[in-house]
Order: C-alpha cells, then structure tokens, then sequence
C-alpha cells in the first residue's frame, strides 16, 4: 500500500510538473527579446510542410520549449553560480584582481583569457625587447615630427586595466607596462597623454566586463583628454542623453575567446548633438554608414547587432570623416578599434578626419603605410596616434603588430 | 528526436502516454505505439521515415515466407538489409577510401539508427528461419517492434524473441510505469549531467589544443571513455525505462564496463546487446571456437572487424576493432595464463586497453590516432589548474568525479539504500530531474558574442 502510494505521487509529481510547464510554455504570451542575451527569442510556429522536411520546424519547437521556459534567466544564472563556484573551491585565491598567468613554454598561444570576472589580458613584460619597442617607437613618432614641422603631432594612450599596478599586490608581481611607458615618456617629445587609470572603480566604470573597449563613460574621457592636448580652447560636446537600447545587453570579445560566457555587461551609449557628417571608404562615399543618432532606430538582428557596430564599428584601413567646415584644420588619427569610440566626437572639431589603421593597411594593400606622403597629400594639420599598448610592442604567432605599425620615412621607399 | 530534449520531455512524452494508456485495448495500444514511434523517428529524419516503413514491409512479407521454409527468402531478407545498410553507411567509404576512386562519392545522409534497426529486423528474419520465433503475422505488431521509440534510435537491439509475447499479451502495471519512470530519469541524468559534460572535456583536449602534454592527453581520454560510456549506457538506461513503462522488459546493456577484470569481461559488460548479436548471428554461424585454432582466430578477426565497422564507416573504426579483436586473442590463448596471477594488474592493464581503444575510435584518422597516443605514452609537458582553467574546463571536476565513481557500483549501492527509506530516493531523483532541465534550458542560452577581434 505504501509503496503504492508512493509510486503514485512520484509518477504524479513528475507527470504533472511536465505537463503542466509544457502547456504553460505554449499557452502564455510569448517573451520576443531577451535582454541579458542580446537576441529575439525563439516562437512557437505554425506547422509548413517544407519547413519540417528540412527540420527548420523542429529546430523551431526545441529552440522555442528552451527559449520560452520560464525563469529562464534565473536558472542560467544559477547555473553560471554553480560552475564559478566548483572553478573558485580548486583556484581559491580567485579574486576580481586577479591576472591569468599564460606561460608560453607549456605551448599555449597567448591568447585573451581570463579566469576573473573581470577580463584582463595577460601581463606585458618589461623585458629589453620591449623596452627596445617603445623607445623606438617613440624615436620613429620624433622623427617623423622633424620630417613634418608643420604638422602637430600628439600621442594619447587609451590605458587598459593589465598595463597599471591595480593588480600587483594580488597577483604579486610588478606590472611591466609602467617601466615601459617610463622609458617611451622620456624619449618622445610631442606632447603625450595617457589615460590615468589608477582605482578598480574607474576601471569597472571606464571598460567593459566582457569586452576589452571602454564603455561610453570611458570614451567620453577619452575624447575630453584628448581634446585638452589637442584644441585646449575648444568646447567640447556634452552628453545629452544615455541611450539604452532594447537588446541593451552583449558579450563581447573577452566573453568569445574564454568560450566561458561571463554576464552581460550593459551596453548604452551616449548621444551627443553632433553635426551631420559624410563619411569615405578608401575614397568612396559610405551610404549605409550608421550614425550614432541611428542607434536607437536600429532592430537587433541576431547576425548583425547594429547597436554594437554604431559604437566600435568594423574598421576600414582608411576612412575620411568630412563635415564641410573648410575654415577648420585636417586630422589625421592614427588608430585602432579603440578611436572608433571618440572618432564623430573628435571630428566634430576638424573639417575632415581621417582614421588609418596601420596594420589593416599593411594587411589590405601589402605595403607598409606610407605617413609622410598621406600627410602632405592630405593636407593634415594634426596627427593623433591613439592606439592601444599592444601596438607598441605585440607580438605572437599571428603576427607582429608593433612592426606592422612600424613609421618609417616614406613608407620606406 | 532526442529523449534529451525539452520537446521530447514536455511535448511528445506526455502525449504519446496519453494517447496510449487512453486505449485498454492491446491493438489499439499497438497502433499507437507504432504511431508515435514513426512520428519520434520522422520527427528527426523526415525524410527517411520512408525507408524504415519500407524496411517493415519488405521484411514482413519476407519473414513470413521464410517460415515456409523457403530459405531463398532469408537470403534475399539478408541481402536486402545488408545492401541498404551498405548503401547508406559505407557506400561512399567503399568508392573513396576502399577502392580510391575519386569524386564519385554521392551526397548520401545516413539516417540515424539505421544500424539499430537494421540488425534488430535481421535478427527477427533469421531467428523466424532458425524456428526461435514465429513469424508476426501482424504488420502493426511487427512495425511496433521494429520502430519502439524507447530503443530506435541508440538501441539496446531488442531480440524479438524477448519481446514477442509482449507485444500480444503485456501488462501494464503501476509498479513497472513508476519504476520505468525512474529508470528513465537515471538514464536521462546520466546523459545530461555527466556525459555531456565530459564531451565538453574531451572535445577541447581532441580536438582544441594543439600542443598536447602527457597529463593533459590522459585527461581527455579518460573523459572520453566515460562520456562515451554515460551516453551510450544513459540512452539504454532511458531506452529500458521507456519500454517498462509500456510494459516491455528489454534486456540490460551495460553491466558496469569499467570494472571488468579482463577485456573479455570488457566485452560481456559493454553493449551487451551488440556483442551478443555478432556472437549469435556471425561468429556461431562461423563456426565460433568449435573449429580448428587457426579457423577460430580468423573467426574472431571477422567478427571484430565487423564490429569496428558497424561503429563507423572508417579505417579508424575497422583498426579499433581489430585491436580489439587481437588483444581478445591475445588473452584467450597466451595472456590470461600469466596474468590470471596477477588480477590487479590485469585490471589495471585491462583499463588502460579499454581507454586506448576510445582513443583510436575517437581520433578522426590514423594519423590524429598516432599523435594523441604519442603524447599519451611518451611523456611530456605538464598539467595545472590555471592550465584547465585557461581551456575552461576546470569547474567540471565535480562531473569527473561523481562520473568515475558512477562507473563503479558504488553510486548504486548507495542509491540501493536510500531506496529502502524510498521517498528519499524519489527525492533525489526529482532533484536531478530538475538538474537535467536546468542544463537543457543552459544549453541553448546564446547570447551575441561579437566575434571581432
């Protein structure tokens, strides 16, 4: 008799709990967007013929049960709980603070990993190699200044988390990029600019969790400590407004290579009243160019997710921002992906900007950028060099980016 | 459809018991059975249900002529499955790696479970000629057989000579639904929990890394061989429950692998189902070891290689047959003598056997085989924490674990007692049935992750 009734309510329990979660999924109103995955979610559909032979109609019904469960969001979380804390019970002394020691002699590519909520890249070593590169580098901006006396040259670096000492203590090491910085300082002589990135706050405030780029906070000091070094007397633009759009959440680039998903981080950006602009591709006019004021229009599209794009945008080796003020100077900015986040702000102040990426130059085109011929073909006024610290001495398997920016007079022909 | 889905748990499952247990009458049961069953397999292979219809048919017609005794029918029956198996599994293996004729293969989709059903209707056909069984006048009975959903698509291969009472005359009882149920569950944990969590760590060491070290290569295959096990063993396990809750009793297929003392153990513990079909259908009529030496080992070479093949249509899966087959000989005729001495050793070597062999039926050609077992035996570089934790797999140790300790009798047992104080095991069981769903509905989490860069 027991076992009896005990057999019904465990058959009961489980039977029920099926049916009744399965006809709740498809009788309630169905949730379209997810927020915390940057997506449209799954449906349930009507039944087409072609669509099961191909089993699209299938795929549909299982990616809508997943999609639609309720609390869904809830259990991923717990779940991600979970395995943080079985990685936290053998890796204990796991802090926010700490590095990710990636030792090349086991074999492992240096990648961009992380085991800290906060991503962080692996340590730069202040090693005589690198010390030789930015001092270089710093020599080879000189002498490109001699060359072009009648163009202002400035430097500004967008600091990341793994080039300061926020993490020495926890990590017990002595972070290599600060003597590195030291010794290009001491032989540049244009003026210089580094991002002041000296509490974890700034830090969490200025970067993305997931994504190595700052957020619009971080952009928008860049683009103020810029434009001190550059126009002192400007003014310069004011966020009017924070923009948060539906899909308002991504997973950047640290949240792919882990392959591990770290939450979302938040993604806004803010509008600024900036004057319309033309923007040139390798000289041709880009019709399809999405502006900042664009974004809050945009629809996330599971394959291409404008919003993100409207921030960083995929860069081309040579881009020309124009907004027709002929009575304004030309700038040239020497950059990667992080000037794409100050790029309409900063050009706001220039007739015409232009954006060249060294190394997708080289990539492209198969010759070294050629600085002194565009600056003279160009009519440039200012150069900016803003670029990350891998620029300065980087290499790996895939390449050397610190040679692949390499200035050297002429293009070296 | 895989049981291990939310459409399978929350949509078919449901009804197909509401369909069936709607009916009291055993044909009407039957038909639906069959129904759903067809539906479970069209749902995946919408367009090769045609040929498992065609399958039933052809050997429908044909078993029962071969009761007749007319033997040509059983030739044509063998023939005609053999030559569909071959067609789709290992025609274009056949043209491109057998005979190197070069862009002649034919874009051929091998529908899944095609090996399964293909032998459970061969053995069906001979055992009706060998005069085991009668033959099923019944298409729907004979189609419910061949298509049950429970054991379609990952088998075990369910004799019908076990079930062929059953389809006329089962009961089912609350008892057998209930304890199907948790039978069911066990399985299904054993899948979602454990397996596919050791394909996480197997997958990035197989197929992720390029320079592999020593330790890290004895990780992932150790990984392997238990994912492989709790997949294989998980889908049994839910293939039984399913058929219990029916009212069928198939046969068990595992027997915990892992702690067998010899590779023959090996092999009467592991894919029980496959391993007594080869012995029954080929090696006996072979002549088994009732022959001469030499005629015996050959024998065993035949059947170890078909069942390398009947894995894969690949040269790695005939070798891993073959290794298994010379080692079985090996054993029978020279090692067993020396190593019976010395059991510990024998088991420990008879573990590391078992885990080469997943090597070499996991690595996609021979040369991938050479490298990871080269790595395996040939000492190099080392393993940390912050190295598992870089591949991101280091918080699955849990997993590695409960899934070593799951392949020894140890979970069962303590399971057994907590079954005695019984709603404390139902307990566990709802828990881990919620587990499972919470890694199903983590499975398809997909968030955009920019890939520049």
């Amino acid at each position: 008799m027991r076992k009896n009734l005990r057999n019904y309510f465990f058959t009961f329990i489980v039977l029920s709990g099926l049916c009744i979660s399965s006809l709740y999924i498809v009788l309630k109103n169905p949730k379209l967007i997810s927020d915390e995955e940057n997506r449209h979610l799954k449906t349930f559909q009507y039944l087409e013929l072609t669509s099961f032979f191909d089993g699209s109609f299938q795929n549909q019904i299982e990616s809508a049960y997943t999609d639609q469960f309720p609390k869904r969001n809830f259990v991923v979380n717990f779940k991600n709980k979970i395995d943080d804390t079985f990685r936290k019970i053998l890796l204990n002394n796991i802090s926010e603070l700490t590095l990710v020691k990636i030792d090349t002699t086991d074999g492992f590519p240096l990648l961009r990993l992380g085991n800290s909520d906060r991503m962080i890249n692996t340590i730069i070593l202040d090693t005589p190699e690198n010390q030789e590169r930015f001092k270089t580098r710093a020599l080879e901006i000189n002498q490109l200044q001699k060359r072009n006396p009648d163009t202002k040259i400035y430097v500004y670096s967008p600091t990341q988390a793994h080039e300061t000492s926020l993490f020495d203590n926890e990590n017990n090491i002595t972070a290599g990029a600060n003597n590195l910085w030291k010794t290009f300082e001491e032989n540049i002589e244009v003026p210089f600019k580094r991002f002041n990135l000296d509490s974890l706050d700034l830090y969490k405030k200025a970067y993305y969790m997931s994504d190595h780029h700052p957020t619009s906070y971080g952009a928008d000091i860049f683009y103020n400590e810029i434009m001190s070094m550059l126009k002192p007397d400007d003014e310069t633009l004011k966020p009017t407004f924070i923009d948060c759009h539906v899909g308002k959440t991504f997973y950047g680039t640290f949240a792919n290579r882990t392959g591990r998903i770290t939450a979302p981080d938040e993604f806004c950006l803010y509008m600024y009243d900036i004057k319309k602009y033309d923007v040139f591709v390798e000289g041709k006019k880009k019709d399809d160019y999405v502006y900042r004021s664009d974004f809050k229009n945009y629809v996330n599209d599971d394959t291409y997710p404008y919003h993100y794009n409207i921030a960083y945008k995929i860069y081309d080796p040579i881009m020309e921002i124009d907004t027709n003020r002929d009575e304004l100077e030309n700038l040239l900015i020497i950059g990667d992906s992080y000037s794409n986040s100050v790029l309409d702000l900063i050009s706001s102040h220039y007739n015409k900007t232009f954006r060249v990426a060294p190394y997708n130059y080289l990539r492209d085109y198969g010759e070294m950028f050629n600085y002194d011929k565009f600056i003279k073909e160009n009519d440039i006024d200012t150069v900016l060099f803003m670029y990350t610290v891998e620029n300065y001495y980087y290499k790996d398997i895939y390449g050397d980016r610190y040679e692949q920016n390499a200035i050297i007079e002429n293009g070296g022909k | 459809m895989l049981f291990s889905s939310l459409t399978f748990l929350l949509a078919f499952l449901p009804i197909t018991l509401i369909l069936y247990f709607s009916f009291n009458n055993r044909t009407y049961r039957n038909v639906i059975l069959l129904i759903t069953s067809l539906f479970f397999y069209a749902w995946g292979e919408p367009k090769t249900i045609f040929l498992m219809i065609l399958t039933i048919i052809v050997n429908y017609f044909l078993a029962i002529q071969v009761e007749k005794n007319k033997k040509t029918y059983l030739y044509v029956s063998i023939l005609f499955n053999i030559g569909l198996l071959f067609f789709f599994k290992y025609f274009n293996f056949f043209i491109k790696d057998v005979l190197f004729i070069k862009n002649s293969t034919i874009n051929i989709v091998l529908p899944i479970g095609i090996s399964f059903y293909i032998f459970q209707i061969m053995s069906y056909v001979i055992d009706v000629h060998r005069k085991k069984v009668k033959a099923q006048k019944n298409i729907i009975y004979l189609g419910a057989y061949v298509s049950m959903f429970p054991q379609l698509i990952a088998g075990p291969i369910v004799r019908y000579e076990t079930i062929a009472s059953e389809l006329i005359e089962r009961k089912e009882t609350f008892e057998d639904f209930s304890n199907g149920l948790r039978r069911f569950i066990i399985g299904l944990s054993k899948k979602i929990i454990i397996a596919n969590n050791m394909a996480i760590i197997a997958d990035k060491i197989f197929w992720d890394i390029k320079d592999l070290s020593t330790p890290i290569a004895w990780l992932g295959a150790i990984a392997y061989s238990l994912q492989i096990y709790y997949d294989f063993s998980g889908y049994s396990d839910m293939a039984i429950g399913l058929g219990k809750m029916f009212g069928f009793n198939f046969d068990e297929n595992f027997n915990y692998p892992y702690i067998a003392k010899t590779v023959t153990d090996f092999w009467r513990r592991w894919h029980i189902s496959l391993s007594s079909w080869f012995k029954d259908y080929v090696y006996i009529p072979l002549g088994g070891s009732r022959v001469s030496l030499k005629r015996s080992i050959i024998n065993l070479l035949i059947v170890w290689s078909l069942t390398g093949l009947w894995h894969g249509a690949s040269y790695n899966f005939i070798v891993w047959g073959l290794f298994y087959g010379i080692i079985l000989i090996l054993e029978k005729y020279i090692l067993n003598k020396f190593l019976s001495k010395f059991p510990i050793t024998h088991r420990i070597l008879t573990l590391i056997t078992i885990i080469v062999g997943w090597v070499i039926f996991n690595t996609y050609d021979l040369n991938h085989t050479l490298y990871y077992l080269s790595n395996m035996f040939v000492y190099n570089g080392t393993i940390s924490l912050n190295m598992l934790n870089n591949l991101g797999i280091l918080y699955l140790w849990p997993y590695f674990i409960l899934a070593i300790l799951g392949s020894t009798p140890i979970i069962k047992l303590l399971l057994d007692k907590l079954n005695k104080i019984g709603f404390l095991y139902d307990l566990y069981l709802l828990l881990i049935l919620g587990i499972c769903f919470m890694f199903l509905i983590n499975s398809s989490y997909n968030p955009f992750i920019y890939f520049r860069f």
